[in-house]
């Protein structure tokens, strides 16, 4: 078992680095011990709530510790589009919840949970997804819902000929889904090339076999990408449905 | 055949106006007063409210929204294109739409890009009378039975204007279509020969 002194010594280290950044006048200092503290704090934190939520593993506490993972998700997905507009937030937790809560049950299955709420496989599986959907889905109606307003021209011109709000913002559609799964699939290109990923590296540190770890990052990474792409194809169509009216007129 | 009656449209103006079957109309009016807001709204293209709205003998709301928008096409004086492409891309562009899987062009326009020296020419490079002359040549084979023209000659030469104007004439009669002009040029109104609207006037 690890102590916390090994994480005190790893401490110990960050301080050398800050009090160095302080010799040398470059002034990261106060960011990197802030940071770093916090994120001790933030760690331990989530460390002692998931070993409650273990010790207390129920179908139930399960689900609700889900359920306010995906709320969370969903506020910071919303907080991170400049053009908000009203009902973004249910639009943001519809599409996170729709494409992750599917993914996570299957996720458990592929990764031989006894039960599905087995919360060892269930709420990790949860977090990695909720993590990297946020990031696309955020990003994602971003663009889309800047695009569509910046080139209002354009989406009128198709409407005006006779297209709906579909073939009128095809182009910006899947711009704006390519620009968020981009970092998904520039991720998946040079794994395991570059460097070992994440959670490879965790359970290798964590004693399994290098093939048992590869496979579990195989299983997560396509996840992860299903994620990523079906929370943002669902919330960029429930993004359009407010951009437009039934009549197909713009309501920007 | 269309008709408006108290629309309001964005700037919070008020307005009545009808259009009859094969009918030529001009409206003049001020800059800013309205006048593209109007055509817009006529196209059903921005949200607005209304008293009646009506095309032929349906209510708007009972019309489908792209088979409406196909038949009353608004044309924009500064006419949307893409960087990509040449003119024919443009010319044919709408024909992916759903909507025109049903409607062959029966007007052809190649022998006017040939005849302007247009045809394979890079959009990019257009002028803006080139622009605009692309666009209406559009506007023409789009088999629409209502075209709300803005401004469709104002970027052109007086030799070029002609040649607009007797090709709007000419697809007036023979697809018994109804146009609506909008024009700043006093000696086009006179050359139209049809019903003069001031905007101003038809305001409630």
């Amino acid at each position: 078992m690890m102590s916390f002194i090994n994480v005190g010594i790893a401490f110990a280290l960050l301080l050398g680095c800050a009090f160095l950044s302080y010799l040398q006048n470059q002034k990261l200092e106060k960011d990197m011990l802030l940071a770093s503290v916090r994120a001790l704090f933030q760690l331990a934190l989530l460390g002692h709530i998931l070993a409650w939520i273990f010790l207390h593993a129920s179908a139930y506490l399960c689900l609700s510790a889900a359920l306010i993972m995906t709320v969370n998700s969903a506020i910071h997905s919303t907080s991170r589009v400049k053009a908000k507009y009203p009902g973004l937030f249910l639009d943001n937790l519809l599409s996170t919840a729709v494409a992750i809560w599917p993914l996570a049950f299957i996720g458990s299955y592929l990764f031989e949970a006894k039960v599905w709420w087995q919360v060892e496989i269930f709420l990790p599986l949860v977090g990695m997804m909720l993590g990297n959907t946020l990031n696309g889905l955020s990003m994602g109606i971003d663009h889309f819902t800047h695009d569509v307003r910046e080139k209002k021209e354009e989406v009128l011109s198709w409407i005006a000929l006779g297209g709906t709000t579909q073939e009128a913002t095809a182009n910006l559609f899947r711009k704006s889904l390519k620009i968020s799964l981009t970092p998904t699939i520039n991720s998946m290109l040079s794994m395991g090339v570059v460097s070992i990923p994440g959670t490879m590296t965790g359970q290798i540190l964590g004693g399994s076999t290098p093939i048992e770890a590869a496979k579990s990052q195989m299983i997560l990474m396509l996840l992860i990408t299903c994620g990523t792409y079906l929370g943002t194809f669902t919330g960029l169509v429930l993004s359009r449905k407010k951009l437009f009216n039934t009549m197909g007129q713009p309501c920007f | 055949m269309l008709l408006v009656e108290k629309i309001k449209i964005p700037n919070s103006k008020i307005v009545s106006f009808s259009l009859k079957e094969n009918e030529l109309a001009c409206l003049i009016g001020k800059n800013g007063s309205g006048k593209s807001l109007f055509l817009k709204s006529l196209a059903n293209l921005i949200p607005n409210t209304y008293e009646k709205f009506i095309y032929q003998n349906k209510n708007i709301s009972e019309w489908n929204p792209q088979e409406f928008r196909q038949e009353v096409f608004y044309s924009s004086s500064i006419p949307f294109m893409p960087l990509d492409g040449n003119v024919e891309d443009f010319m044919t562009a709408h024909q992916k739409l759903a909507i025109y899987s049903n409607v062959t062009p029966t007007f052809d326009p190649l022998p006017y890009l040939n005849d302007w020296k247009l045809s394979g020419e890079k959009l990019i490079r257009l002028s803006s009378g080139q622009r605009q002359m692309v666009s209406l040549l559009r506007a023409l084979t789009l088999k629409s039975k209502i075209l709300l023209l803005d401004e469709p000659t104002s970027h052109l030469d007086p030799e070029k204007t002609l040649q607009i104007e007797k090709l709007i004439h000419e697809w007036r009669e023979q697809t018994q279509g109804s146009i609506l002009l909008v024009s700043h040029q006093e000696a086009q109104i006179n050359r139209m020969n049809g019903k003069v609207y001031q905007f101003e006037n038809l305001l409630n």
